[in-house]
């Protein structure tokens, strides 16, 4: 066996054995901090695997979401976990909500039993392979295989994940609501040290990188996921510096941003029916502007739904500093 | 030339593997952080061997986006109140 | 080809550096001390690595990329032990 085959392999099956144990201990550790830790360690790992199979949108996408939202979001819900072991009055489970706890066995089996018989009614053999998809990907409007897969092809399945992300937006409020949890990073008395001039440093480059991936993901590795999940991680950064206001009120602004990606998709769905017999086909004419409005929307959208994600709050109003004025909401 | 660079890679991560003690001693919590700098700046230079030694620039670009967001990660844990993150850290007193 | 050869020294002299590094987080005594062998250690050797793949790469945008990398890592490195050294210092663990 070449030298090179060797290495090869032995670095897939050192990454193998160290993805494996990583997500072992990020479920069995016994401090919830550790196992924080191991999961984000996890991430980076996946980022390498995605690299090492060969699929760069997928590494891209686990850098921007693995490195800046999940590590971020994790640290949140132990806090969470431990003021809620300290308020010790009346946890959530105990809390009567009107809805008999038993029904919850049956109701999941139903739902369950449904979906595999959806899945199982799928025709096997009707609708297009992968195989046909690539290849009409090769003449088709838009140079990256993904993207054209993901606004096109399985257009449906893209409008769906921006209601699934909607819907965990509003599940999220739901329960923090209910649980009145105490302001997550409230604004610091003083301002942290470095962390302006970090600001003034990532922001240009986080704003350019982010534009660049969305414009990319028309003939390169990249897209809407991709930059909006970068464009969250800069809020994310904002609000840890303490600046955005959480207000109770919900803004225009804010609404706009997390329902414009879902609502011109939709939109776009009713009206392609002009024009096709079929909802989410693209006209003749002009299609590569609209496939670029509907992925600056949906990367709007992505973004201002991570950011409300994780700091759960209603809305955000930025504040102004004295020196760096600027921001997204 | 990308055999080495490969054979490169595969250092780092051995490296990265044994780094990984860190995270069982401890002793502090700080300590476990440590060993997500450790990763953080491993994997990034693991990436780019591996752009280079695979011949596929877009893997430079998955690393940019590591070394932007590093920061983050170290930010959102200092933010914390000292004794939250000890009742979530069982750092005290395992192996050692 | 001599560029290769510089390739191959400035990578291994990079990866002796993160060896380094983790030697450093392994071995030193307090957090302060293994801050400093990590942060260090590992950003010197990921600018000898970023260094030598310049050489290899040899075209100007991938210079400019790979250096653009290497300052962000200083950069993001530097913000974080400060961060860290600063919050474990206003806990007063005891080591």
């Amino acid at each position: 066996m070449p030298v090179s085959d060797l290495l090869a392999s032995g670095f897939d099956v050192l990454l193998c054995i160290g993805l494996l144990w990583l997500a072992w201990q990020a479920i069995t550790g016994t401090g919830l901090f550790r196992s924080v830790v191991m999961f984000m360690v996890f991430g980076l790992m996946m980022a390498v695997t995605w690299a090492r199979l060969g699929s760069p949108d997928l590494a891209l996408a686990e850098a921007a979401i693995g490195a800046g939202i999940t590590g971020a979001l994790l640290l949140n819900a132990c806090r969470a976990a431990v003021s809620e072991m300290r308020s010790d009055e009346q946890p959530l489970r105990d809390r009567p909500s009107g809805v008999p706890k038993w029904l919850a066995l049956p109701l999941s089996l139903a739902a369950g039993v449904g979906l595999a018989w959806l899945m199982h009614s799928i025709p096997r053999d009707g609708g297009p392979t992968p195989e046909a998809a690539i290849k009409a990907a090769e003449t088709h409007f838009l140079d990256n295989p993904i993207t054209s897969v993901l606004l096109d092809f399985r257009a449906i399945d893209t409008l769906l994940e921006m209601a699934v992300l909607l819907l965990a937006l509003v599940g999220a409020r739901v329960l923090l609501d209910q649980r009145r949890l105490p302001a997550l990073y409230p604004v610091p008395d003083h301002p942290m040290p470095m962390l302006p001039s970090l600001l003034a440093m990532i922001t240009p480059v986080l704003l350019l990188t982010g534009l660049y991936l969305f414009w990319a993901g028309s003939h390169a590795p990249g897209g809407a996921f991709q930059a909006g999940a970068l464009l969250g991680a800069l809020g994310v950064m904002y609000q840890l510096a303490g600046r955005f206001t959480p207000t109770h009120e919900p803004g225009t602004v804010n609404a706009l941003l997390i329902t414009v990606g879902l609502g011109l998709f939709s939109l776009f769905a009713c009206l392609s029916l002009l024009w096709a017999p079929a909802p989410l086909s693209h006209p003749e004419q002009g299609a590569y502007a609209l496939v670029l409005l509907i992925e600056f929307a949906l990367m709007l959208s992505i973004a201002a739904t991570l950011v409300l994600l994780f700091v759960g709050s209603r809305s955000l109003q930025l504040r102004r500093s004295t020196n760096h004025p600027g921001g997204r909401q | 030339m990308n055999t080495f660079l490969l054979g490169a890679a595969l250092f780092l991560l051995i490296n990265l593997a044994a780094g990984m003690v860190r995270v069982y001693l401890g002793p502090t919590t700080a300590d476990r952080l440590l060993t997500l700098l450790l990763f953080g700046t491993t994997t990034v230079a693991t990436l780019l061997l591996l752009a280079y030694s695979q011949a596929s620039a877009v893997l430079v670009k998955v690393a940019l986006l590591f070394v932007m967001l590093a920061a983050i990660a170290s930010v959102a844990f200092v933010r914390f109140p000292h004794e939250t993150v000890q009742k979530t850290d069982d750092g005290r007193g395992d192996h050692d | 080809m001599l560029t290769d050869w510089w390739t191959i020294a400035l990578v291994t002299v990079g990866c002796a550096f993160f060896l380094a590094g983790t030697v450093g987080l392994l071995r030193f005594p307090d957090v302060h001390t293994r801050l400093h062998a990590l942060t260090k250690a590992d950003n010197v050797g990921l600018g000898l690595i970023c260094l030598g793949l310049m050489i290899h790469d040899g075209t100007l945008p991938g210079i400019l990329r790979l250096g653009f990398i290497w300052i962000l890592a200083i950069f993001a490195a530097t913000v974080s032990a400060f961060l860290i050294a600063r919050w474990h210092e206003s806990a007063g663990t005891e080591d």
